[in-house]
């Protein structure tokens, strides 16, 4: 069943947009020309009805969604399992912007809007999160569910909240490795290790880049048993010890000096993307095969997404393309 | 424009006089007081031109970190970052007086907090707008005295034009007039001694 699935895998691959169109894409100079050069694609048809950079955005996410959904179908049990978890990153992404909607008091209709269909990836249904009448009832809600812990939780900085999120997410991932072939656990953990420490890094360099409180960047660590601990990254001081410790991050630790976020993000996937790639041959037939896919689709996603919204903005060619997720030559 | 209430008596040109030696000197002040404006309004205007290419610039930097942010994060996360600010931009402002012109001055500008609170995706952007909004108001503040520094300028130059053109040459041209008339008045009071000298001397000889 499992070997079904990768072959799908390997099929569905096929159907992602080769590297020169997204180059292709990244060069138009308007909204209309990019979705008529989407129409012979698979995204040919959702995009057909789009009017605006929002509408591709809303086009785009379900097309995202209904790969990974696809996963789900031809999973055996056992993996199945592991990949809703893995797939609650999006829900968990879900709950962090209706929190930050609720605090902001946006109407149900605003938080529609901005919500990806978790639910279709094995997720929770997020509408009583969505509808309830304040932050207040938002938490409440939380205690049936797996994140009953932040319910109990008595923490002001909203910041907290969101990264009390995230570690249960990753302590979750982490239980359900077990679900997965045993030759493709320390590849998973690898990546998820990987994840963890980019996340870990960028939370403790906001005292240095920042001014931030060192007390809080202590509390939004989260564990990582596959990668720096969280008592050895608290040693590092300077950017000098952070370069150091990760000579492997140093473009993004790099980024994050510059205070250019943005530049940090992309650096993120393709940190991601060329730890994935390295292991694409030895790993053909494999499970961890169905993660690189669906690392892929995340990252086509997110290049068709930033060309769109950067057509829409006008950047400049050279810059929009600076702004893809593409592996390093 | 002539004077009105002209009397032509020696008290009434001596106190004209010293009405027209002050409003010369009053001349004097508004002249020094343009040329005062005039160069508070040079400096004022090249203060202008430096803030707001500053703060063009620092609206470019921010657009262009915005719409790189919104690439890369899409418009759903970078729509919810914002939720999490606390209070509203705040500015307090007090009239004050410079050289007779009252100016709007920014006592404070109160920038909600962003530290601790902001994801780091964020913070440079919130970073650069709260710069940007700083400026931006001062900006304003600097408009607004550029604006009633030339309005005030205007009505000294309508002030000084006046003095100088109008009431300056009307007094000159009545104190002429009644020192005329006077000089007269005291020509024809010489020759009617005269005259009455003569009258006497001839009726002793007669």
């Amino acid at each position: 069943m499992i070997t079904y699935l990768i072959c799908k895998c390997h099929a569905y691959e096929s159907k992602l947009l080769p590297r020169g169109m997204i180059l292709e894409l990244a060069s138009l100079s308007k909204l209309e020309e990019f979705i008529e050069a989407l129409s012979t694609t698979v995204y040919g048809q959702s995009l057909s009805e789009a009017r605006s950079v929002w509408d591709v955005e809303t086009a785009l996410t379900e097309i995202f969604v209904d790969r990974l959904s696809t996963l789900l179908r031809f999973s055996p049990e056992n993996v199945k399992e592991f990949l809703i978890q893995y797939y609650r990153r999006f829900e968990v992404q879900n709950l962090i912007r209706i929190m930050r909607m609720k605090l902001a008091h946006e109407p149900v209709e605003t938080i529609e809007e901005i919500i990806i269909p978790s639910e279709r990836l094995g997720g929770m249904d997020l509408d009583p999160f969505m509808r309830a009448r304040d932050f207040s009832e938002f938490i409440s809600l939380l205690s049936g569910t797996v994140y009953k812990k932040i319910s109990k939780m008595e923490v002001e900085n909203p910041l907290i909240l969101e990264n009390m999120l995230r570690w249960i997410y990753y302590s979750g991932v982490f239980d359900k490795i077990s679900k997965i072939p045993r030759d493709d656990r320390p590849d998973v953990v690898k990546i998820l290790g990987v994840e963890l420490d980019l996340h870990n890094l960028r939370v403790w360099m906001l005292p240095v880049l920042y001014g931030y409180d060192k007390r809080l960047a202590e509390s939004l660590l989260i564990d990582n048993p596959a990668g720096k601990s969280k008592r050895l990254l608290m040693e590092l001081r300077s950017v000098e010890d952070f370069l150091e410790e990760f000579p492997r991050y140093r473009v993004f630790i790099e980024a994050l000096m510059r205070r250019e976020e943005w530049r940090a993000e992309i650096e993120h996937f393709k940190i991601l993307k060329d730890e994935v790639d390295r292991r694409r041959i030895s790993k053909y037939i494999n499970f961890f095969y169905v993660l690189k896919y669906i690392l892929d689709c995340e990252v086509e996603y997110r290049n068709l997404r930033s060309i769109a919204i950067s057509i829409h903005h006008n950047l400049p060619v050279d810059v929009r393309r600076g702004l893809l997720i593409l592996p390093r030559a | 424009m002539s004077l009105t209430g002209v009397r032509y008596t020696k008290g009434f040109l001596l106190d004209l006089k010293r009405r027209l030696e002050f409003i010369k000197d009053a001349h004097d002040l508004l002249e020094m007081k343009r040329d005062q404006l005039m160069i508070e309004l040079r400096k004022a205007l090249e203060r202008f031109k430096e803030l707001r290419r500053k703060v063009e610039d620092e609206a470019e930097e921010v657009y262009r970190e915005l719409s790189l942010l919104h690439s890369t994060l899409g418009s759903a996360d970078l729509e919810t970052y914002s939720a999490y600010l606390k209070g509203r931009m705040e500015v307090k402002m007090i009239p004050r007086s410079v050289i007779g012109v009252v100016i709007p001055m920014l006592r404070e500008i109160h920038i909600p907090d962003y530290t601790n609170l902001y994801p780091p995706q964020i913070i440079p952007l919130a970073e650069k707008t709260s710069t940007l909004m700083k400026d931006l108001a001062k900006l304003a503040e600097l408009e607004a005295y550029i604006e009633n520094l030339a309005e005030d300028l205007r009505k000294t130059n309508i002030r000084v034009n006046a003095l100088e053109k109008v009431v300056i040459p009307s007094y000159e041209e009545t104190v002429r007039r009644i020192q005329g008339v006077l000089d007269d008045e005291m020509l024809e009071e010489i020759i009617r001694l005269k005259q009455i000298k003569e009258i006497l001397m001839r009726g002793r000889t007669a």
